[in-house]
This record gives C-alpha cells, structure tokens and sequence, in this order.
C-alpha cells in the first residue's frame, strides 16, 4: 500500500481546505509524526501538533508555550501590529487572567440560561421566516442570523445593527475567500488612516470598521451605563487602572468575531450532516435525552476553528522532537477532534458516542473558550427547534466551503424542506 | 466523606465549569472567580479537580 509521504503533506495552504477537511494528512501526521515539522514559503515553518494529548498538554502549559510572544495565527507579526491588534486571546497570565475576569461572569452557565429564551425565539423566527419559502440557504438565513442576535443581546449593541456585525465578522475571517473578503474600497479606507492590513485583526481593514463602530458603543456607554457587556468592559477598573480606548476596541473586535464566526460555522456543518445522515436526526428525536452528548458531537465534527499558535517560551522535548525556544506550534484542533485514540472511529459521526474530551473550545488551560456554554446553548436550541417542528431537509443545490486555513465553515448550504412545513 | 475544596484564585479564570458541576458547593462570583461555599463528597472533588479547565481546583482538608 502506497503510504503517505510526510514531507509533502500540506497544512497552511487555504485550497487544501476548500473540497473538505484533510483528514487522510492528519491520520498520516497522528500515526507516523505527531509533532512533525511543517516547512513555510513564506515563514520560519512550524510544528504540526495533531495529536489530542499534545494539545492538550500545550495549553494548559501557558507559561511555556505562549499566546502574547506572537500571537496565535500562521502569520509572523511585528511589535508595532502587535501594539495595535492586541487582544485578550492574544496575552497571557497574569494580564490574560485580569482581562478574562472583567468577561466571566456574564458568560457562566448560570447566566447563559437566561439567554436561552431569547435564543429560542430568535430561532423560532428565523425557522418560521425561512420554512415558509420552502428551499433557502441555511448558512445566510439561519447560521448567518442566529448567533449574532444571541450575541448582541449579551453584548448590549442595537438589534437593528445585528447584519451589519455580522457581516463585518465575516470579513474578518474570510480575508482569504475571493467571495466574502472585503472589498479593495476597505482597504484604501484604512490605508488612508496609515493601516496597512498587517497591522489589523486577521489583516483584514473590516477590523477597523469594528474598532471605530465599537469606539462609538464604548464612548455612549461611558456617557450612559446600561446593564450589558459593554458597560462592564468601560467600567472594570484593576488597581486603579481602566482599559485604555485600544484595548476596548480590541475586545469588542474579539468578542464580535468569537460570538458569531464560530457558532455559526458549527451550525452549518451539524445541519450539512444531519441531512447527510438523516438517521442520526430521527435517533435525537425519538430519544431527547441525547440531545447533550450529540451537542458535544457535532461540535466535535465541526470544529470550526482548525488550529490556533502558540510560541514556546524556552526549549522543550515533545515525543522526542527537540523544540527550541521561539518556535511556532500550531495546535491543530481539527485533529485532536479526530484523534482515534481519544474517538475510536473517528469518522463515524454518531451522537450516542461520548464526545465530551472534545476540543472544540481549546485543550483547556486560562484560553479555554469565553463562549463555550452559549455555544453549546444555541447548538442546542436550534436543533431542538428543528426537532420540535419535525422538519427535515435535503440539499437543493451546490455547496460551497469556506477557503480558508483558519475558519471551518460552510459559505452556502441550499436546503429543501422535505417534512415539517 | 465531604471534603473542602480549594480553588486557587491566582490561577482561576472564572470558566464557571465547576459551578455547573456543583452548583450547591460553588459559585463564581462578579469578581469573575469561582468561590467555594460549601463541602462536597470527596468523589464529586475529584470530578471537579479534573473538570477545571485550568486546574485551578484541588482537594483541601476533610469537613467535619
């Protein structure tokens, strides 16, 4: 049998992502070279960390393996892009730990079932709206949708500016997908203010946009609190200090992009193979009380961030490959999610399966995902609302993914209603 | 046998992993911490040992 070779497997590259995940690469990469070095035309190259229990030792090893040394994406970044584009997700403790604790305490399980019923009637609406028309895009007219208005809720923006967020974050992650990136007028735009994108969150100029749209929130919050997220961020004092105006841009950024990208990407994915196999839906139906683990499944089967960096701060030995310090790791959650010693089968999707060590949300560590429980809620409570109408779907049409080496997502998923209208 | 849980405040985040688990023994604060507030069986202290994504959380003395 002809095996894989190593050396030509390819990671980084966005097209390697647009026909489906590359799942033969991360098999290959887990059995043979686990922590394999992964060359760059345009950087230093990277180690590859494929499997679960790697994953999960790095993060929760923060003081040696590191999200502020140079941040957490493929791209090398320079200090003065790092000064402006710096954002909680991008520091450590002890800062990770004072920034993180301003956040918390509106994102606990507590808390999050108070948004439950929002999110339930967002969804009802939504459903309502797109089912009436028989055949839509469930990526534009519910993931696109849904998840930003639980978030602004939470956040304390204006309904009405719920699509203009969205869209925005869109921009974000897509900077690599001909189809959504943002428009050259964007770039010209924050050109002309001395940004080049490097010096942007993702390089995309749609980050400036939200740092002056969050600027605005942040200003009218100061002048009149309200009970919401944003007043907590320009209230929260630490000895004495208040966030400075870029570190609030740079949350609300963050916040905006994480409350919406990634939830919407697993939405997509978990309808895409809910129509995929039909068998699975009508499993969660007759037995409601699957509903948690298969929450815990499809995220696993989404995972819709495929990997994020860390930095070793000092030299280290991982399964026997010598890492130096100011190495780039990248994390690759996608893998660790498919890993077969953690998920026997792992290319079976199957909800009555324990998909619990799942690493949708980090391998755990001070990073582990703000939004993990939202997440979980509106996965939930849009699969239930499904349930609850007895819809089904089938595909009407061709489906496009997002190219992208970052976001794992759909960018269109025709649907029909074949039951339930 | 209930015992104390301990939960570092250094190292805690506020992930609120804990408070799901055992909403009778913990509670994350505004502060953004999670604080203990009563004794828990030593198995469940365990669990919440493991579950903290941080490791925040370690077994204390034995309640009386």
């Amino acid at each position: 049998m002809a095996t894989l070779d190593l050396s030509a497997i390819e990671l980084k590259d966005p097209d390697v992502y647009v026909d489906g995940v590359p799942h033969a690469s991360f098999r290959a990469l887990r059995e043979h070279d686990p922590v394999h070095w992964h060359p760059e035309s345009d950087g230093p190259g990277f180690w590859a960390i494929t499997k679960h229990a790697d994953l999960v030792a790095i993060s929760k090893d923060p003081r040696r393996f590191s999200s502020a040394a140079r941040f957490i994406y493929y791209e090398e970044i320079d200090e003065e892009s790092m000064a402006i584009r710096r954002s909680m997700i991008e520091t450590d403790p002890p800062e990770h730990t004072r920034l993180r604790r301003i956040v918390s305490p509106l994102f606990t399980p507590k808390m999050v079932d108070d948004y439950r019923g929002h999110a339930r009637a967002v969804a009802d609406r939504l459903l309502d709206r797109a089912v009436e028309r028989g055949s839509f895009d469930w990526v534009r007219d519910i993931c696109e949708m849904m998840p930003i208005r639980v978030f602004v809720d939470v956040f304390g923006a204006p309904e009405a500016d719920a699509d203009y967020l969205a869209k925005l974050a869109n921009m974000l992650v897509a900077v690599d997908d001909p189809d959504l990136a943002p428009p050259p007028e964007m770039y010209a735009a924050a050109r002309a203010r001395g940004f080049e994108p490097h010096h942007l969150p993702f390089s995309s100029p749609a980050a400036l946009e939200l740092f002056d749209y969050a600027q605005a929130l942040c200003d009218a919050r100061r002048a009149e609190p309200r009970d919401d997220l944003i007043t907590r961020l320009v209230q929260a004092e630490w000895e004495g200090d208040r966030l400075t105006d870029n570190e609030l841009v740079n949350f609300c950024q963050l916040l905006v992009f994480a409350g919406n990208e990634t939830t919407r990407n697993s939405l997509a994915t978990g309808m895409h193979r809910f129509i995929e196999q039909p068998d699975q839906l009508d499993l969660l139906d007759r037995d409601r009380t699957l509903m948690r683990g298969a929450v815990e499944e499809v995220l696993r089967w989404a995972t819709p961030i495929y990997a994020f960096r860390r930095t070793a701060t000092e030299d280290v030995e991982l399964r026997g490959q010598a890492i130096r310090a100011g190495d780039k790791l990248m994390l690759y959650y996608i893998s660790a999610n498919f890993d077969e010693e953690v998920f026997p089968d792992p290319e079976r999707f199957d909800v009555t399966r324990d998909a619990s060590q799942q690493v949708v949300f980090g391998g755990g560590g001070p990073h582990y995902c703000l939004g993990a429980f939202l997440a979980r809620m509106q996965v939930e409570t849009l699969f239930t609302a499904v349930l609850d109408r007895g819809l089904r779907f089938a595909v009407d049409g061709p489906t496009a993914r997002l190219r992208s080496n970052f976001g794992n997502g759909f960018k269109t998923l025709p649907v029909r209603v074949v039951a339930g209208r | 046998m209930k015992v104390h849980i301990v939960i570092d405040p250094a190292t805690c985040v506020g992930i609120g992993k804990c408070e799901e688990l055992a909403e009778h023994a913990v509670e994350l604060g505004d502060d953004g911490v999670s604080h203990p507030t009563a004794p828990v069986e030593e198995e469940l202290a365990r669990t919440l040992c493991e579950a903290c994504p941080t490791g925040a959380i370690s077994i204390g003395e034995p309640a009386e």
